[in-house]
């Protein structure tokens, strides 16, 4: 054996951008490094990364990693030729989906293209009633025919999914073994083992977008593997981030690749904001990170993320695996303000994106973009974009803002810019005041965490509007995904669909089926090399009111299930809580819905160590300038290098801080202070608050 | 950028007369729409049956106190747009302003002033704000049952609405915000799984209370006074960008017919002509509804609000950068209509059809009225008809969750071929924001096992572009219940244009294939399905747009190989040629020589010209644009309605 293996890291893969970061164990010590993305052999660029953060591979005892690559694969349709093998009958469940249009009136929009198109949906005749007896039994011939189908039309990978198939899985178990006879070379997913939930639509995209995937994950992860092992010397524990808010083991990915949709803002919102949010001592916090052309929005409510069963992964494309909630706006750095035939300033959703980028980019792009108006109000200072790497042309922002904004109203360019930035940041709150009022949680409790290129740029006035008093500006905004990666546990989830009405159980029924799950989970943790003292299983069942459309997950206690008294009765204060109100008792019947195991298998999670930097805030202090402030129009203004800060420091708005992958805009009346961490800890509340 | 090429100038001279500034203008508009589809939202979640929370029938707007519409939610049923106004017009007819209290809420369904069917039920609450009635809200949601001969409350057969379960003037149902437990019992005794019905109607003042505590939060912060400017500001930006398109369009007159397959109730069921003359000069718009046929007997007409709707919907399809309706376009169009037609139902006529009858015809004639002016300037706006709605309900016992119930589906099928590009299959009818049922659910709350959910070979409307694609339906009951549906479109089936056919029609057909099949048709009434019976129903496609034969054959190729389009209709329909080669591998060709061949000698043939399936609609056939659209050149004006960030 050689040295201690003392560094756990973390990367991410961005569409711009390869981020690392690793932390020592036992010194604390924190090494980051910021590299090109190398589509397509990804992995180039991690272990450039890894090197230019200077991270011994040999000493490392586990590498984190969050694979954007099936969620790129969706998003640009590059995913392998795949099948759908369906029950006879019903070939457009897929396509007709949940036939929902996204507006009533525009009939010009196209939904995307579906994943698998029609010709490549074949029947399989078998059929099961909703309560698992056996109506049609599977015609082994049929799945024969099918794969010869797709032998002859080069399919890679298959998806199967039978209605009802979660009641009696066997007739797709069995269609996967003929097919694995049939086809040794062709990837096969069967909806039982990737979501064995109700709802045909769901399941199927669900099961389809794995397939879709899983040929390329693995290719990717035996590349990965093979080269951080011959490159970068590391052979230890390699996670890969989810969905969930979690990690998973990279057989578990390759197995399952639908688990890491979406991953990298999830471990962001969790790991980096919700880690760095509860350091500074909020437990609900709004995870906002704004970057060019997005911002991705997430809750983290009493410490856990809030999750969503339904994550759309495009329109009418729901992965439905247990997801954090992720809301998209498109108010990033390159959405354009313009006006319409209503004599009306609309800002977005168009946006300029990287290329030609915002008009000061000087790229060809003349549109207002939201980095022309903050460069205009004064906010972004122009010399210092990127910490000054990138050279900009302030100029042409003013240009663009007076031409396509203020002549068109006769404002100055000046008040051009205050009222696009109004409008920009006005959307922004609307969109997350709804993620919070929705779930029936007060927005005022919360504080928001802005990370990404752009967050703090509009964090404080948003918090204003709401009415919440506290924004929290980590350190490292820019690696959020990559340091999340270390911050998160092994999660996977379980679950068995029951639909059942409360007076109708057998208990059990019930109890074999949840104990079948726990076992299911535990073997599962162990394959992750997890041991039962780091386990934690959480056993939940999923009740609503008969025939309502959503319903509450709820915690049970440890022990055999006797009766769903204390079940029911936190199920009626969740609908309290959320819904306001309780039906008059024996009006109408609770259901059981699902029950459902969580297996959080505990890892090491590398703390952050307190930041020591001492000196005078003088000391930090650049060149002040004039910046706009809404209520205060263009004030004189403290402007602050960031690194330079020292721990401990008190200040007060207006202010704005420097550093080169953020800005962070602080208005007049707001109390700041540095934490030991770093990390800004800003009170906006003018009334005292907090 | 939609408007990046627009002039400047001339916006500047439209807003200068703007009461507020653009900000406050912007925040109060967004937050309007925001408090609507948040309630809307609430509902979804919350109520009990699944054609409202899955379904999502149900719709939420905000009314000044005159009561003039400000904004409704983006997710919400366009047949409900116009009902908000005559709903609380009703309400204050009953209840004067002067002696509503806080807390007070009315409940009415009464589709004579309403414009939609019973089964719309409403709350209309005032909103105050310092002792002043700022504002009002109204919600309505669809209940599915409100009692009648048939589960439903769906009749076909009635010839008046005493046929057609509750009818109820407005109500003060809630004081105090607190239900009149007595007023509620009087009306669940008279419809069917009152117990859900009591969810649904908590559900929805819920949605309603979420719009007052919204609207009393923005008069808080900006003053009450700025919010009921702001009312008025939506009004004249609305008029603004309406007037701005409608200056664009050609003045002229032009006049479109489609029917509706019959009058169920009259000797010999003769069809019912629904007929709009258009007229635009200048910035006037008149819709001329005067030559459409009377009243039917049977149940298919709609009251005049339920033309107003239609009306509208078709106006909104047309320019749909107008999101949200409000009053200010609707005091821009004149609407004339003859008491005792089918589209202005007199009293007692029946209307528990409206939506599949007359609703549907209204929207798609409206739209093919406003094909005429918009052919000229914005080509891609021009619609043929689409899938429309077909109202089906079973109910009975089921012996599994031991429970009665009522199970309510609206189809989805093709939508319209648009000028350059095909329609699109198995989606929502055009005036619905709803989502489907998912199957496996249908089947646990519903004595029924489906076998068929697959679209319909051949049933798009054919054209240069084609029409969407019907959907299949088939199941088998599993207990005695109850069929009725209240359908239209088998016919007279959704139209084409320019040369392109009308698609495919409807069809309900009880145990098809044997000795007991019995097509009941789409006016079928309280048929008694026995248990291991077989249920097959089919929508209706989308209509096509231009000659059949002018389609690009890689396109007929390409449906041939998805199985949407047959070889035999490809050969028929669009003089290609298709040599099947290998179907396992999709190896399929275009014969060439014998699609040149085809294509000469079907150039001369007359497809019969008529209103059943596949045939030329006599009114839609001379339809011609200005110019063909590319999809780049109508990329650039796609605007989706829904505020930013959603």
């Amino acid at each position: 054996m050689g040295k201690d293996k003392e560094w756990i890291v973390g990367t991410d893969v961005g569409g711009t951008f390869t981020d690392i970061i690793g932390i020592n164990i036992k010194t604390g010590e924190q090494r980051i490094g910021k590299v090109s993305t190398t589509p397509p052999t990804f992995y180039d660029g991690i272990i450039n990364g890894l090197k230019k953060a200077n991270l011994p591979g040999e000493e490392t005892k586990s590498l984190r990693h969050g694979a954007t690559v099936s969620t790129n694969a969706v998003e640009e349709r590059k995913g392998v030729k795949t099948a759908l093998i369906t029950t006879h009958g019903f070939r457009d469940v897929l396509g007709g989906g949940r036939a929902e249009r996204i507006s009533a009136f525009e009939l010009d929009w196209d939904p995307p293209e579906i994943i698998v198109p029609r010709r490549n949906v074949l029947e399989v005749r078998e059929r099961v009633s909703p309560w698992g007896e056996v109506l049609i039994p599977l015609k082994e011939e049929d799945v024969r025919v099918a794969a010869r189908k797709c032998k002859k039309r080069g399919i890679e990978s298959i998806a199967v999914v039978y209605m009802d198939s979660f009641m009696h899985p066997e007739h797709e178990i069995r269609t996967k073994k003929i097919l694995e006879e049939e086809l040794p070379d062709v990837d096969v997913s069967i909806s039982w083992d990737v979501r064995p939930e109700m709802m045909e639509f769901e399941r199927t995209t669900t099961t389809v977008l794995n397939a879709y995937v899983a040929p390329i994950m693995k290719k990717y992860m035996a590349g990965l593997r093979e080269r951080v092992k011959t490159d970068w010397n590391f052979d230890e524990s390699l996670l890969i981030t989810t969905g969930t808010g979690g990690v998973v083991g990279i057989d578990e990915a390759i197995r399952f690749p639908a688990l890491t949709f979406h991953s990298s803002p999830v471990s962001g919102a969790v790991g980096f904001a919700g880690y760095l949010g509860s350091l500074a001592g909020f437990d609900n916090l709004i995870a906002f990170e704004t970057g060019g052309t997005t911002n991705n929005v997430s809750m983290i409510y009493k410490g856990e993320p809030a999750m969503t069963r339904e994550w759309k992964i495009l329109w009418n494309v729901p992965c439905c695996l247990p997801s954090v909630d992720t809301i998209y706006m498109g108010a990033g750095g390159g959405s354009v303000s313009w006006v319409d035939k209503g004599g009306i300033l609309n800002v977005g959703p168009h946006s300029q994106g990287a290329i030609p980028g915002p008009a000061c980019y000087g790229m060809g792009g003349d549109e207002p973009t939201n980095t022309d108006t903050q460069i205009v109000l004064g906010r972004i200072n122009p010399d210092y974009f990127l910490g000054g790497d990138m050279k900009v042309q302030p100029d042409l922002s003013f240009k663009a803002l007076k031409e396509k904004i203020g002549d068109v109203y006769g404002w100055t360019v000046e008040e051009a810019a205050a009222n696009v930035y109004m409008v920009a940041m006005t959307n922004l709150m609307l969109g997350i005041r709804l993620q919070t009022v929705s779930r029936g949680w007060d927005p005022r409790d919360f504080a928001i965490v802005p990370y990404g290129g752009g967050g703090a740029l509009y964090a404080c006035d948003i918090a204003r509007e709401i009415g919440l008093s506290h924004v929290i500006v980590p350190s490292l905004p820019g690696y959020a995904s990559a340091f999340g990666a270390l911050r998160v546990d092994v999660k996977l989830d379980f679950v068995k669909p029951l639909f059942t009405l409360e007076t109708q159980v057998d208990f059990d029924e019930l109890n074999k089926d949840m104990d079948t799950l726990v076992d299911n989970a535990v073997g599962a943790l162990r394959k992750e090399n997890i041991e039962e003292k780091d386990m934690v299983i959480k056993r939940q069942i999923d009740v609503k009111y008969w025939s309502q459309s959503e319903y509450f997950t709820i915690d049970v206690p440890p022990g055999e299930i006797k009766d769903l008294e204390d079940i029911t009765k936190s199920f009626l204060t969740a609908m309290k809580a959320q819904y306001g109100y309780n039906m008059p008792s024996g009006y109408i019947e609770v259901e059981i819905v699902n029950l459902r195991v969580l297996a959080i298998g505990l890892i090491p999670k590398p703390d952050i160590v307190e930041v020591k930097r001492e000196g005078n805030i003088k000391n930090a202090l650049k060149e002040p300038r004039k910046v706009w402030f809404r209520d205060y129009d263009f004030v004189d203004t403290d402007i602050y290098e960031r690194e330079r800060m020292p721990i401990g420091a008190t200040f007060e708005g207006p202010a704005i801080i420097e550093q080169p992958d953020t800005t962070t805009v602080i208005p007049p009346e707001s109390k700041c202070k540095i934490d030991k961490y770093g990390t800004i800890v800003i009170n906006v509340d003018q009334t005292g608050g907090r | 950028m939609a408007d990046k090429n627009e002039n400047i100038k001339e916006k500047l001279d439209e807003i200068k007369d703007l009461k507020m500034d653009l900000i406050t203008f912007e925040v109060l508009r967004n937050a309007f729409v925001a408090a609507c589809y948040e309630a809307s939202r609430t509902i979804e979640r919350i109520a009990y049956h699944p054609v409202i929370g899955r379904g999502r029938d149900r719709s939420n707007g905000i009314l000044t106190p005159d009561p003039y519409l400000v904004a409704h939610g983006h997710t919400d049923s366009a047949a409900h747009y116009a009902s908000f106004e005559p709903r609380v017009t009703e309400v204050i007819k009953f209840f004067p302003k002067e002696e509503m209290k806080p807390g007070d809420i009315f409940f009415s369904s009464d589709p004579y002033t309403d414009g939609t069917h019973v089964n719309d039920t409403s709350l209309v609450k005032p909103i105050f704000f310092d002792d002043e009635i700022i504002a009002f809200t109204c919600s309505v949601i669809h209940w599915p049952d409100m009692g009648g001969p048939n589960p439903g409350s769906f009749n076909p057969e009635a010839t008046s609405f005493m046929a057609e379960g509750l009818r109820i003037p407005p109500i003060k149902l809630f004081e105090d915000n607190k239900l009149d437990e007595q007023l509620f019992r009087f009306i669940s005794y008279n419809i069917r799984s009152a117990t859900e019905r009591r969810g649904d109607l908590q559900a929805q003042f819920e949605g309603t209370n979420l719009i007052e505590r919204r609207i009393q939060e923005l008069c808080e912060k900006y003053g009450a006074d700025t919010v009921k400017l702001g009312f008025e500001e939506q009004f004249n930006y609305s008029e603004r960008m309406f007037l701005s398109d409608i200056e664009a369009l050609p003045d002229g007159e032009w006049e479109f017919g489609d029917y509706g397959d019959q009058d169920t109730m009259k000797p010999g069921k003769p069809p019912i002509k629904v007929h709009c003359k258009l007229i635009k000069k200048g910035k006037k718009l008149i819709f001329d509804w005067s030559e459409c046929d009377p009243q039917p007997i049977g149940s298919w007409g709609g009251s005049r609000p339920t033309l107003i709707a239609g009306n509208y919907l078709g106006l909104m399809i047309c320019f749909p950068r107008l999101f949200p309706l409000n009053h200010g376009i609707m005091r821009n169009v004149e609407i004339i209509s003859k008491p005792g037609t089918c589209v202005h139902v007199l009293e007692p006529g029946p209307l528990s059809g409206y939506c599949s009858g007359a609703f549907d015809k209204i929207e798609a004639v409206s739209i093919a009225c406003l094909a005429g002016p918009l052919s000229k300037v914005q080509p891609w706006r021009v619609y043929p008809a689409a899938c429309s709605l077909t109202n089906m309900c079973l109910g009975g016992y089921n012996p599994r969750t031991k429970k009665d119930f009522v199970q309510y589906t609206y189809g989805i099928g093709g939508e319209n071929a648009r000028t350059y590009a095909d329609g699109k299959e198995l989606i929502f009818m055009r005036f619905c924001n709803a989502m489907t049922v998912p199957q496996e659910l249908e089947e646990r709350w519903f004595p029924i096992i489906f076998n068929n959910y697959l679209a319909l070979k051949d049933s798009c409307g054919h054209g240069k572009t084609r029409g969407g694609f019907a959907l299949i339906r088939e199941y088998d009951v599993q207990a005695d219940e109850v069929l009725t549906i209240h359908g239209d479109r088998e016919k007279f089936p959704p139209f084409g244009m320019a040369g392109g056919t009308n698609a495919g029609g409807c069809k309900l057909i009880v145990n098809p294939g044997t000795d007991r099949e019995q097509d009941v048709g789409m006016y079928a009434t309280g048929i008694q399905l026995k248990k291991g019976d077989h249920v097959y129903y089919n929508t209706a496609g989308g209509g096509g747009f231009g000659d059949p034969l002018e389609r690009d054959p890689e396109l007929v190729l390409k449906d041939v190989m998805d199985e949407w389009v047959s070889i035999e209709a490809a050969k028929e329909w669009y003089g290609v040629a298709i040599k099947e080669i290998d179907a396992d591998a999709l190896d399929f060709q275009i014969d060439e020589e014998a699609t040149k061949k085809l294509r000469e000698e079907l150039k001369n043939r007359k497809v019969d010209e008529g209103h059943g399936p596949h045939q030329v609609q006599p009114y839609g056939k001379d339809i011609k644009l200005g110019w063909e659209p590319t999809e780049e050149e109508v990329g650039r004006h796609i605007t989706i309605s829904r505020p930013p960030g959603w």
